[in-house]
């Protein structure tokens, strides 16, 4: 590389007019005889040559004179030979022939005078470029540069060749200054966009990134930004920088990928420059050295652009990087991470179906594809886990099980697939939505063990592993176990065989949640087992001090009588002996106290129940949460009853209440109060307790013993014999009501209002419920009694917006209200409406789960055995119809759906005899219910059956019997069963 | 191509504009080959004539539909040195005053294509800059009109047009004249999709426009492709920045609006944008109380 230097004709130029004042004039083209003419006359003929540029006939002269003149010692003979050696040099320059001009310019600086002492040692300098000596370079420049008379043009030109020369000796730091020198006094465009080149990779090289962009901010608009090899030296810095991670390095790194330009943009403008430079090449009047210049420069370009085609396609990469480095967790910037992340999918991702062709090339062509594909891949997968961090969760969703879809229709696996679902899965897990991630149980059942491939095996065990909290969270407790199970036991490749050398970190979390699940199944010994397994396999694991917990709670549960419960009793106390920080320990208090109530005094223990009492009173004092505490605290109360110490049930709870403070449950606790008080027939006191219960806690709406004391309190008024004392309670409520209205207590008002409507009877009820849900529009002056009855009426109404606002605001704010049910009843209600039968399964299991087999939630099963019907999943539908014939708090409300259910379902397995059974069952046994829709039903699959069995007269028959049936066709049914029997004449008729 | 009209007219005809002084202009009529090209003494315009001649009583005069561009002689007018450092000052307002006082001479001419377009559009962007939005729809007019007579010459190069429209929309936005500025929505297309390619101007003003109508996730998709694919272009990529830092803001996700801010203030410092960002900082808890104080209430309504 070499540059013009400003400044050195005008010295020539001096020089020559010295030369003219003894010179005579030159004439005609031909080389004259220099032997027969005077020293004057050759050096007239010089000058006339050097004026002329013809720079190869002004050698021979200038020799001529330099021969003539230096065996000469006059002054001006010396200085004549010192110029003509100098002048010489030069036009050796201007012809190309450095070596030449270096040896002319040696033999000045070894001779006297040398009034062109700086203009010699530049020209020095200039000539290692051509030997690519940069350290002469530094050396005669600097030179120069000390020198106090230095020329503003000395200074631009020995700057710009010392910062070359430190640029070329990749001497980067040393090579800044010097160029910004020459960049700030360079008058040639030429030479300052090489300089800002120059610095800029200087820049880079040395990692001086703030004042990188500080500089590419100054020369964005100039052509700096299309040299390849700066772009390529700001990726390959990005590159580095984005490896080292950190903050501060990835912010370097995207300014950097942000500056790189793409290929084509740069291959073109190098082109224009090339023809540009080939134009001047091939133009009239360059001296060789520019020409020399200019071919070099057309090289270097040529080099550029070669690097360049050899390099991969950077672009998609880069834009891939810019999008990982915006949607980095130490930059957040997820929306610009996903519109990089999305052109970078849009420009390479290629569809399954189009996939087939590219697996059989094998050629050079199919390798960069494969890259193209595989940075499509990550650049979709990217996009949607962008759109995750964004909350656009339906179009990260849509985008995920497009690519699911479009993988399974093509019967294979796709790169990402696993990725996408450990990302869905995961996600949904996090926002509690448990139906869809068991609604991606079939593409993970989809996906090969893949033995040979350890990253793709540990992804499967994670999804199995996820699919089972999901089962576990919705309390589908036996697909939870089973998910578990997968790799608990060894997990098996597709033939069956186990894994041997798969270690599933999350193995031991897996184990004891199986044991959870069948402890939630009430299988108990299974349990055991896992409990146990966890605790000899994981002695130091996460969960150790809970296994032991679980562990004596199976043991409990085990024990047929009171002596067998002594295992689990020293379970307990061992925990609390050895794990003091343990967040179980208040319930193992607990749970000791449970099983030490249940003992009889003996002679080695005595008093029972007083070591039952210290264990709840320990419960309390340990519990890390109100919820922790109101158990022992209730059990302790229950307890005090069977001994009726009322005193003691008071100072039980005033300690529970002194321990929680307004955390507690209060009213819960003035509820117990109360009791006791009621038992000691202070019903006055406990009328009071009640009264100021509900005034003082009564506008907190998470106070759920309120609702309680309010549907115990409506008792004790109704139970009130003496007329003028209920009247005055009655009045006293009123009074509450008015003074909350004027204190602005919306809750409490609400809550009086609801005590008020319960006292006066049905309608008053029903009308406070019409008032609820046509005035309060701001739920968060509700409170578990209100809400109970709006979740109603909106069932009743048939409104599916209001069902689920209010249940969905009710379980989210009151989940522990004995009331909440309502509220699941009211989302199961609208789930069937809106036909989303797996949302449908999970809010059963949840419900189920907080209340068991109560009468207030057989509804919940029918509704699952109804969700199962509709999911085609005909055995499970039967099994959960059963399940209400045999749970007897649910039998007597729902036999005739069950019956009738378990009869269709039968019939869609094709069990027609079985079915048949059912449905004969159903209009014998259950006419009664629902006004005799279910036996109308029955009689119409009864006829089914028998048509499928080929016995179309029996069917007939039935179906006449129907018609026949004096209890379905009174007066009274009759509305309810028309379209029934509308069916059955039908049939007859046919 | 069309013959030029060059009309000679009498003296003591009636016309406007006598007495201005004429102003020295290179005119360039037509187009391609056929173009042709004078300097002349321009006196005026009238009676739909740009007139030229010695003097007022002796002249000539151009259709305007003729003349595809004049080149004005603007250096003793306006001082492109002083406006570049009145520009590194951010003294705009004094650069508005340099700029309508350079112009002055030729307002006469301000509606024809000449060299006066880049300060016009100068002044249609700072005049928006300051706030004063009306005026820098004057300006952004007068280069951008979209009821212009197809048959005239454009009154400046493609990419100040383009420019011009945009101001021209921010500005009617900023006016609330939504009909106005729908209507240019329409016609420019900026409403519809935004393709990755789109140019920065035209994804930076739609998501100004989605913006205004509070659809933010779908006005930071574009605002973010500007950040991201068009960040050699200062002009809209830093407005864009600041724009993805407020919509950030507006969909709660306060860290990522912070952080863009604190990039904006590192990468520009001493540019507007980074007063913007630093305003918009110093609003942030504000407006993440807001923000917390809505959710509750949302939460509450469901």
């Amino acid at each position: 590389m070499r540059f013009f230097q400003r400044g050195c004709i005008r010295s020539v130029s001096f020089f020559v007019v010295a030369l003219f004042v003894f010179c005579g004039t030159a004439n005609g083209q031909k080389a004259p005889n220099f032997d027969t003419m005077s020293v004057t006359e050759i050096y007239e003929y010089a000058r006339q040559m050097l004026e002329r540029r013809d720079y190869a006939r002004a050698v021979e002269p200038l020799q001529a004179v330099i021969d003539e003149l230096k065996a000469l010692t006059g002054d001006n003979e010396k200085q004549t030979t010192q110029e003509c050696r100098l002048e010489l040099a030069r036009v050796y320059y201007q012809l190309g022939q450095t070596d030449e001009g270096v040896a002319l310019v040696e033999e000045y600086m070894e001779n006297d005078p040398r009034p062109n002492e700086r203009l010699a040692l530049r020209m020095m300098a200039q000539a290692f470029f051509e030997t690519e000596d940069w350290d002469k370079i530094i050396e005669y420049a600097s030179r120069i540069r000390s020198d106090p008379e230095m020329t503003p043009d000395d200074e631009y030109n020995m700057n710009l060749l010392i910062g070359q020369a430190y640029f070329l000796k990749e001497m980067w730091e040393e090579s800044i200054d010097p160029l910004l020198y020459a960049e700030r006094n360079a008058d040639d465009d030429r030479v300052r966009q090489k300089c800002q080149i120059m610095v800029a990779r200087a820049l880079v090289e040395t990692e001086n990134w703030s004042n990188l962009f500080a500089w590419v901010r100054r020369v964005e608009s100039s052509d700096c930004r299309y040299d390849i090899t700066l772009n390529i030296t700001m990726m390959l810095g990005a590159e580095g920088l984005y490896a080292s991670g950190g903050k501060d390095n990835l912010l370097n790194a995207l300014y950097l990928y942000r500056m790189v330009l793409p290929r084509e943009e740069l291959i073109s403008f190098s082109e224009k420059k090339k023809a540009e430079l080939q134009r001047k090449i091939n133009g009239v009047e360059l001296q060789p050295f520019e020409i020399k210049e200019y071919e070099r420069e057309v090289e270097n370009l040529d080099a550029s652009i070669e690097q360049l085609n050899n390099m991969d396609p950077y672009e998609d990469h880069v834009d891939l990087s810019i999008g990982e480095i915006y949607a980095s967790e130490e930059i957040k910037r997820y929306w610009e991470g996903y519109v990089a992340f999305k052109r970078v999918f849009d420009r390479c991702y290629i569809p399954a179906d189009e996939r087939e062709e590219f697996d059989e090339e094998e050629d050079e062509a199919a390798e960069a594809k494969e890259l193209k594909i595989k940075i499509g891949e990550a650049g979709g997968y990217y996009a949607a886990a962008a759109l995750y961090n964004l909350n656009e969760f339906d179009r990260a969703e849509q985008r995920i099980m497009d690519y699911l879809n479009e993988w399974n229709n093509a019967g294979r696996e796709g790169m990402f697939q696993r990725e996408y679902l450990l990302l869905m899965i995961g996600n949904n897990l996090n926002r509690s939505n448990f139906g869809a991630v068991i609604s991606l149980r079939k593409y993970i059942e989809g996906l090969e063990i893949s033995a040979a491939d350890p990253n793709k095996r540990m992804a499967k065990a994670n999804l199995y592993y996820m699919l089972g909290l999901a089962y576990l969270q919705t309390q589908q407790n036996a697909e939870a176990c089973e998910q578990f199970g997968v790799f608990v036991d060894g997990l098996c490749d597709e033939s069956g065989y186990v894994v041997e050398d798969f270690d599933f970190p999350n193995r031991s979390y897996a184990l004891y949640y199986r044991g959870m699940g069948y402890m939630l199944q009430g299988k108990f010994a299974e349990a055991l087992s896992d409990f146990e397994q966890y605790l000899d396999e994981y002695e130091e694991g996460d969960l150790v001090d809970e296994a032991i917990f679980r562990k004596g709670v199976c043991q409990y549960a085990l024990s047929e009588t009171v002596e067998d419960t002594k295992g689990a009793e020293e379970t307990f106390t061992y925990l609390i002996d050895n794990y003091e920080q343990s967040s179980v320990r208040s319930e193992a208090y607990s749970m000791r106290g449970d099983i030490r109530v249940a003992k009889e005094p003996t002679e080695k223990g005595p008093h029972p129940l007083d070591l039952a009492q210290e264990d709840y009173d320990a419960a309390i004092k340990t519990s890390n949460t109100p919820l922790q505490a109101l158990y022992p605290a209730k059990r302790s109360a229950e307890a005090y009853q069977l001994e009726s110490k009322w005193d003691e049930i008071i100072a039980r709870m005033e300690q529970y209440k002194a321990k929680w403070g307004v955390q507690a449950d209060l009213a819960e606790a003035q509820y117990w109060i109360g009791q006791a008080y009621l038992r000691q027939d202070e019903v006055e006191k406990a009328f009071n307790a009640y009264m100021g219960a509900i005034a003082d806690y009564g506008n907190f709406p998470g106070q759920l013993g309120v609702d309680k004391i309010i549907m115990e309190m409506v008792g004790l008024v109704e139970s009130q014999k003496d007329a003028s004392t209920r009247n005055s309670w009655i009045q006293l409520v009123r009074l509450k009501l008015d003074d909350a209205r004027s204190a602005n207590m919306e809750v409490l008002a609400l809550r009086w209002q609801l005590t008020r409507a319960l006292l006066q009877g049905e309608e008053s009820l029903k009308s406070f419920s019409d008032l609820l849900v046509s005035t309060v529009n701001d739920l968060t002056v509700t409170s578990p009694g209100p809400l109970y009855l709006m979740c109603d009426a909106a069932v009743e109404a048939g409104d599916l917006e209001k069902m689920t606002n209010y249940a969905n605001y009710f379980i989210s704010n009151f989940e522990e209200s004995d009331l909440v049910w309502h509220a699941y009843r009211a989302r199961v209600t609208a789930q069937m409406e809106l036909k989303q039968y797996e949302d449908v399964l999970v809010s059963v299991g949840a419900v189920q789960n907080l209340f068991g087999p109560v009468p207030e939630v057989g509804w919940s099963q029918i509704s699952k055995a109804n969700a199962l019907d509709q999911l085609g999943r005909s055995q499970e539908a039967e099994e959960a119809f059963k399940t209400i014939s045999s749970v007897p708090q649910w039998r007597n409300e729902y036999m005739g759906e069950a019956y009738c259910g378990i009869g269709r379902t039968l019939f869609q397995q094709g069990e027609f005899a079985q079915a048949l059974g059912w449905y004969k069952r159903t209009y014998m046994q259950c006419k009664a219910y629902d006004n005799g829709i279910w036996a109308a039903m029955a009689y119409l699959g009864a006829a089914d059956c028998l048509v499928e069995q080929g016995e179309s007269a029996q069917a007939q028959s039935i179906l006449q019997e129907m018609m026949a049936d004096q209890y379905l066709n009174s007066e009274e049914r009759a509305p309810f069963i028309a379209e029934y029997i509308q069916k059955a004449e039908q049939r007859l008729q046919k | 191509m069309k013959k030029v009209l060059l009309s000679l007219v009498l003296s003591g005809a009636a016309w406007a504009g006598a007495g201005a002084a004429p102003v020295k202009a290179i005119v360039v009529l037509g187009s391609g080959v056929n173009s042709s090209q004078q300097t002349v003494d321009l006196r005026g315009y009238s009676n739909g004539q740009v007139w030229y001649g010695p003097s007022d009583v002796s002249r000539f005069g151009f259709h305007p539909r003729d003349i595809t561009r004049i080149t004005f002689d603007t250096r003793e007018d306006i001082d492109e040195k002083l406006v570049e450092e009145l520009r590194v000052k951010r003294s705009y307002n004094e650069i508005i005053a340099h700029l309508e006082e350079g112009l002055a001479p030729f307002k006469e001419y301000d509606f024809l294509p000449s060299n006066l377009s880049s300060y016009q559009y100068m002044l249609a962007e700072l005049y928006y800059k300051v706030g004063q939005y009306e005026k820098s729809l004057v300006y952004s007019r007068m280069l951008a009109n979209p009821d212009r007579d197809p048959a005239w010459p454009a009154r400046c190069d493609e990419k100040i047009e383009r420019g011009a429209y945009a101001y021209q929309g921010l500005a009617l936005m900023e006016l609330k004249r939504t009909e106005e500025a729908e209507a240019l929505f329409a016609l420019r297309g900026w409403t519809k999709d935004m393709s990755d390619d789109a140019l920065a101007e035209d994804l930076y003003i739609t998501a100004k426009f989605l913006t205004m109508k509070e659809d933010y996730a779908a006005a930071i998709e574009l605002a973010a492709k500007v950040v991201v694919f068009s960040s050699d272009d200062p002009q809209w990529l830093r407005p864009a920045e600041v724009l993805c830092a407020q919509l950030y803001a507006n969909l709660g996700l306060f860290d990522s609006s912070e952080e863009v801010i604190r990039e904006i203030l590192l990468m520009y410092p001493n540019t507007d944008e980074a007063d913007e960002a630093d305003r918009l900082m110093a609003e942030m808890d504000a407006l993440r109380d807001a923000w917390n104080i809505m959710m509750e209430e949302k939460e509450s309504k469901n």
